[in-house]
């Protein structure tokens, strides 16, 4: 019997190809150029980006997001395929699912901070250790990506789960557009729009948590756990007459 | 010993088309059952259940008193080629034999390998770029190497040739001889399979209408040949179901054991009486 880590690695590999090529385009291009961007080239876009303050920031998260949805979204027939000929258990299909969104989830938050570190050139920090743990350094800022990563993961997996589920294609339709409108309104230009949502949650965490991002942190944490109950329950009932009949 | 028992099991689709009705069976260890049924009958719902790829509406299904559903353990010693294309379509036979060990420990590759050069597949190939028939050799390759304690095949010479029809059977007896296993074999091309299995499930409309051993099986019926008068006298008062009247000559099926049969009024109506295929005796009760 093949473990849920090795499984999460096996999902992992299997969709390397587009993986790779969504990380290079959705989360470690965006982050490089806005880095870049922040560095005094203009740019026509700059001022939307940067209206506000850690603009580049937020817009890299929601690409990040947006790149998570995709990969839950399209990797979970194709697993679930290649699972079910080999007769995994849906408890273990799920836990592995999860086990190699969470890998995604850190990759991209390491990915993220360390482009934005090397290029950011913190001249005001006075220690290693404050560079490292400092409470709006390296180590808090990735374990908080990673968190909402973790987060948005498991609600996508919520949302694939259900969509498995629905066989009415106008439900199915409708179910579809929403996860679409970040990309609309980015390509209609509306930047502001799309990190809108990024923004209102990291005031929210700033303001009513009285800045303590351990304490949002676990807010995050146990979101996630919900979500992946919830969509767990919706795993459990899979057959695989969703898909043929 | 993982004896395979279905209870009572039901599975309705969509609340409305009943696939399998109020199915119960044993699964004797170390057997080729053949699981035999006109289209649409509920061989491969029943197959996806017993493998707990759907769930029963009712009933349950347990291996060896455990029930199946998400019985990691269980479902780990049973191998289940499907009818349906669920491999990864972009990706080469060999790489597939290696995802297959790997989910599998006991696959054996040199067996795999040397199969796939017996049908002459290349391994090179990717899934995509193989005929239906060869698909059907490739997923009875990975059946027969799998080493599985239990082995479901569903349509396993869908679109093969006779010539790779026949390799195949011989293969598969080839394997039990060697590594007894429970082997379950659901088909609707019988006269080939008629010479592997040892026992025969029939389901017609969802229900099993027969659960016994191809001999004890055979041996309910007859066909009896003669002309359409003294066939008549013959059949007067028994179970008897005509399948064709050609002229003068009445050829009819009686459904009762050999046992019974009259072989002396047989021989004074100058009517002759012969064993029946298991094919004609299938056609004949599920019609």
């Amino acid at each position: 019997m093949r473990n849920s880590f090795k499984i999460a690695i096996d999902i992992l590999y299997l969709n390397r190809a587009w993986t790779l090529i969504g990380y290079f385009f959705l989360v470690i291009s965006p982050m490089v150029a806005l880095v870049y961007l922040d560095m005094g080239v203009s740019n026509a876009y700059r001022d939307a980006v940067f209206v506000v303050e850690g603009g580049k920031e937020y817009f890299a998260e929601v690409l990040s997001i947006w790149f998570l949805l995709l990969f839950t979204f399209f990797s979970f027939g194709t697993n679930i395929d290649f699972m079910r000929v080999f007769n995994v258990t849906r408890k273990k299909f799920f836990a592995s699912y999860m086990i190699s969104l969470g890998i995604l989830s850190l990759l991209i938050a390491l990915t993220q901070k360390i482009i934005n570190t090397v290029f950011a050139s913190p001249n005001f920090v006075y220690s290693m250790y404050e560079f490292i743990y400092g409470d709006y350094f390296f180590v808090t800022s990735v374990v908080w990506l990673f968190s909402l990563l973790v987060l948005a993961s498991s609600l996508f997996c919520l949302y694939t789960s259900i969509f498995s589920g629905v066989k009415d294609p106008i439900v199915r339709l409708f179910m579809v557009v929403p996860p679409f409108l970040p990309l609309v309104l980015i390509f209609s230009g509306d930047f502001s729009s799309v990190i809108l949502f990024i923004m209102q949650v990291r005031t929210f965490s700033e303001n009513r948590l009285a800045g303590n991002p351990y304490l949002m942190v676990s807010l995050f944490l146990i979101s996630a756990t919900i979500c992946l109950f919830a969509s767990h329950s919706f795993v459990k009932k899979l057959s695989i007459d969703i898909w043929q009949h | 010993m993982n004896t395979i028992k279905v209870k009572g099991v039901t599975k309705i689709y969509d609340s409305k088309t009943t696939a399998v009705d109020d199915a119960s069976l044993t699964i004797e260890p170390n057997k080729i059952y053949g699981l035999l049924g006109r289209n649409g009958a509920g061989k491969t719902t029943l197959l996806n259940l017993m493998t707990d790829k759907i769930f029963p509406t009712e009933g349950e299904i347990t291996i060896a008193g455990l029930n199946v559903n998400e019985n990691d353990k269980m479902l780990a010693s049973m191998f289940y080629m499907m009818q349906t294309d669920a491999y990864p379509l972009s990706m080469k036979v060999k790489e597939l034999f290696k995802w297959t060990k790997k989910f599998y420990v006991h696959f054996d590759m040199d067996y795999a390998s040397a199969l796939a050069k017996k049908f002459q597949l290349d391994i090179t190939k990717k899934i995509h770029e193989l005929s239906t028939g060869y698909r059907s050799i490739f997923k009875d390759i990975l059946a027969l190497a799998s080493n599985a304690e239990i082995v479901l095949f569903d349509e396993p010479v869908l679109g093969l040739d006779t010539n790779h029809r026949d390799m195949f059977y011989r293969e598969l007896i080839k394997n039990y001889s060697q590594k007894p296993k429970t082997i379950i074999v659901s088909t609707h091309i019988i006269d080939e399979v008629a010479d592997v299995i040892e026992e025969v499930i029939i389901i017609n409309k969802g229900k099993i209408i027969r659960e016994q051993s191809v001999e004890n099986f055979l041996s309910s019926a007859y066909v009896i040949a003669g002309r359409e008068d003294k066939v008549d006298k013959y059949l007067e008062n028994r179970e008897f179901i005509i399948e064709e009247t050609i002229g003068a000559l009445k050829i009819a099926t009686v459904m009762e054991s050999e046992k019974n049969k009259n072989e002396k009024l047989a021989k004074e109506l100058n009517i002759e009486l012969s064993n029946v295929e298991l094919q004609k005796l299938f056609i004949t009760i599920t019609r």
